[in-house]
């Protein structure tokens, strides 16, 4: 009996102990900073100087005295400043590696919640959080609401892209469907896999494509996801694909038609289509890269198949009426980046912008928030995940806009 | 005869051997495949797993999970004690003085609030406190446990109170004593093995809680705060956050999380039952 109580009373006692220590050395490593000064200044003088090489190569020098004041002494310390953001789901890994890096560099924290873009921005606009993160940009009558406040900025593009599982193709081959195959399919008007239409997109395999039935995976919850591709369908096959048929859920056509599968999330729809065989499915890229499903490539408005890259990815950016300061109104860019223009465009192409005030009563916070987009612009586009693009140059400029704005 | 009866016997024995078998299989199969793959992430990721920050997607190192275990502790510390004394004394008012309208609202109230969907408590908590405070914080993530926790705990208490049978307590009143004395003479000394597994089922509930933290936490995973008014985070809501994303560097991290989650309960659990005794009625 007593030896009992002993070995319980040691065994907690073990336990706290390892939690104290351990706090303890979690404290004394965070206090020290990992990147010095003179780091920063490397980097930004390389960069400086491979940038100004390529546009002048006899300004060089002078670029490089003017970057090195700036960056030593007058980088005010941010050390131990908090700041908040909530927003879309779909940023995350990306703002969870920037959190990291920037937290190395400076060390001030960001808490970032992935509520949602909705719930992101009613918390932003309720004064809780610093900033929001949301796929599609302000509404235009939010915008006019605060207009002149508020600013936003597309600072990060990812894709959704279109996979499927059919054992028959070889690996390392991409389907090529088009917009209005793909909808065909998910109204169930193209019934199997070796439909004529998807046999003369796909020469080269065609006596390879199965007789089998198309099993269509869609998101059984609601969806930013469903919203973009739904709106990439649209646009692309109007005819087939109708307006109502657009939006975060929708009354999919081909569960009706029992050869529908709803997945919840962009784990549910992986984990279908690599359950179900001769299924296609819609999900983020960075689904599809890490668990390595198959990707298609699907047609963009000038009639060229393509996979998402960075460089498609970009043009797509390239391709819409930017507007050239982050207190514009953004909200036309939504339709417009969807489907853009371009031999070279990825078509289902989805920014997710970074929405924040103009001026902050609390004077750090814009302090913190300046400091962490002029960062972004130089260094964090360096530390991009698996299955995002940085934006355009000229989308980079506009953060370096907005931490100016801030700064007054 | 005879015989047909102990078959029968035997058959029914078998049958409820077998569904039980059948309910505790999935439970059985979760521990048993988090103990693996946690167990994978604990010998990755070493004695830093209890201390460091958690990886990003880039991240070639496996980091750990310091500051959602340590706000995981701080938030059954704060919570977990006062569930319990809110709900000790609800249930002794509810069994002890049973013909009070107070004890009856309280025992109606407690039992409806065991089926509100923990998310909308997490709502809640949001706009009463999140929104008034401006941040995210400890407290608002304790206050929303304690309200998720207490109908349970209620529950238990009240059914560990009930159990000690009416002689006893009559026994007490005939020595004369008062109805509190008996309380804590009797009642409590009696159910203290019982009253401990509630408090051990309440905090299970609390470590585990995963949607109240939702609005209410904030995430903080960059270091470590002591700070009961700064956001904070719990593993639970670790797991769920790198769950859903698609790097296997985060969901090796989640997996080694639920193992860690399962061995301090365990521990406490174990520590807890040797020292707190059953009572011989």
């Amino acid at each position: 009996m007593v030896n009992n109580k002993v070995i319980a009373i040691t065994a907690i006692a073990v336990v706290v102990i390892a939690v104290v220590t351990g706090v303890i050395t979690l404290q004394t490593r965070t206090t020290q900073p990992t990147a010095t000064i003179t780091q920063t200044i490397t980097q930004t003088v390389t960069q400086t100087v491979t940038r100004t090489v390529t546009q002048s190569p006899q300004t060089v020098t002078v670029t490089v005295t003017t970057t090195l004041t700036p960056t030593t002494p007058s980088t005010p310390s941010i050390r131990g400043l908090t700041l908040n953001g909530a927003g879309a789901t779909f940023p995350y890994p990306q703002i969870m590696e920037w959190i990291k890096k920037f937290y190395n560099r400076t060390g001030a924290s960001i808490n970032y919640q992935p509520v949602g873009s909705g719930a992101g921005l009613s918390q932003f606009f309720q004064n809780v959080t610093d900033f929001a993160c949301s796929d599609p940009p302000l509404k235009r009558s939010d915008w006019e609401k605060y207009r002149g406040n508020v600013m936003q900025v597309p600072f990060i593009v990812g894709a959704v892209v279109v996979v499927y599982n059919i054992p028959e193709l070889p690996t390392g081959y991409n389907l090529k469907l088009s917009g209005e195959v793909i909808a065909k399919i998910y109204k169930g008007e193209i019934r199997f896999w070796d439909d004529d239409a998807i046999k003369m997109l796909n020469s080269d395999v065609a006596n390879r494509l199965p007789r089998k039935e198309i099993i269509g995976v869609y998101r059984s919850d609601s969806s930013g996801t469903t919203e973009v591709f739904t709106t990439y369908l649209n646009k692309a096959a109007p005819n087939i694909w109708g307006k109502d048929l657009v939006g975060k859920t929708v009354d999919w056509p081909i569960a009706k038609v029992g050869r529908g599968v709803g997945g919840s999330g962009n784990p549910g729809v992986t984990q279908a289509v690599q359950a179900t065989p001769y299924s296609i499915g819609y999900v983020e890229w960075s689904f599809a890269i890490t668990n390595k499903l198959q990707m298609a490539m699907v047609s963009n408005k000038d009639g060229n198949y393509l996979l998402p890259s960075e460089a498609s990815l970009k043009d797509a950016l390239r391709m819409i009426n930017m507007p050239k300061s982050p207190l514009d109104d953004f909200s036309h860019t939504l339709e417009e980046v969807v489907y853009a223009p371009g031999p070279n465009t990825y078509p289902i192409t989805s920014p997710s912008y970074i929405i924040m005030w103009r001026t902050y009563t609390a004077k750090e916070k814009a302090l913190a928030l300046s400091e962490f987009l002029k960062w972004l612009a130089i260094d964090g586009y360096r530390d991009v995940v698996p299955g995002y693009v940085a934006p355009p140059e000229e989308v980079i400029k506009l953060l370096t806009t907005a931490s100016d704005i801030l700064r007054q | 005869m005879h015989k047909t009866r102990a078959i029968k016997d035997r058959l029914f024995t078998l049958y409820i051997l077998t569904t039980s078998t059948l309910a505790l299989i999935p439970v059985l199969h979760l521990i048993f495949v988090i103990v693996i793959r946690g167990f994978d992430s604990f010998v990755e990721g070493g004695i830093k797993f209890l201390t460091d920050v958690p990886p990003t997607p880039l991240s070639t190192e496996l980091g750990g999970i310091g500051p959602s275990l340590l706000g995981t502790l701080i938030l059954t510390a704060t919570s977990l004690p006062i569930t319990i004394l809110i709900a000790f004394f609800a249930a002794v008012l509810a069994n002890e003085f049973p013909n009070n309208p107070i004890s009856k609202t309280v025992d109606i109230i407690s039992r409806s609030f065991t089926s509100i969907p923990t998310i909308v408590v997490s709502m809640t908590v949001y706009l009463l406190v999140v929104v008034p405070m401006r941040t995210y914080s400890a407290i608002a993530s304790s206050i929303a446990l304690t309200i998720i926790a207490l109908p349970y705990a209620y529950a238990i208490t009240s059914a560990a109170i009930r159990q000690v049978p009416l002689m006893y307590r009559e026994a007490a009143y005939s020595l004369g004593m008062t109805r509190w004395t008996t309380i804590y003479k009797v009642v409590v000394p009696i159910t203290r093995r019982m009253l401990s597994g509630c408090v051990l089922i309440t905090m299970a509930r609390i470590m585990g809680e995963t949607a109240a933290l939702m609005f209410t936490a904030g995430r903080f995973r960059t270091g470590i705060s002591l700070q009961l008014d700064r956001p904070i985070d719990a593993i639970p809501l670790l797991i769920f956050d790198y769950a859903l994303t698609p790097y296997p560097i985060l969901h090796k991290v989640a997996w080694g999380a639920a193992l860690l989650l399962i061995i301090i309960y365990f521990i406490i659990f174990l520590a807890v039952k040797t020292i707190v005794k059953e009572v011989k009625l």
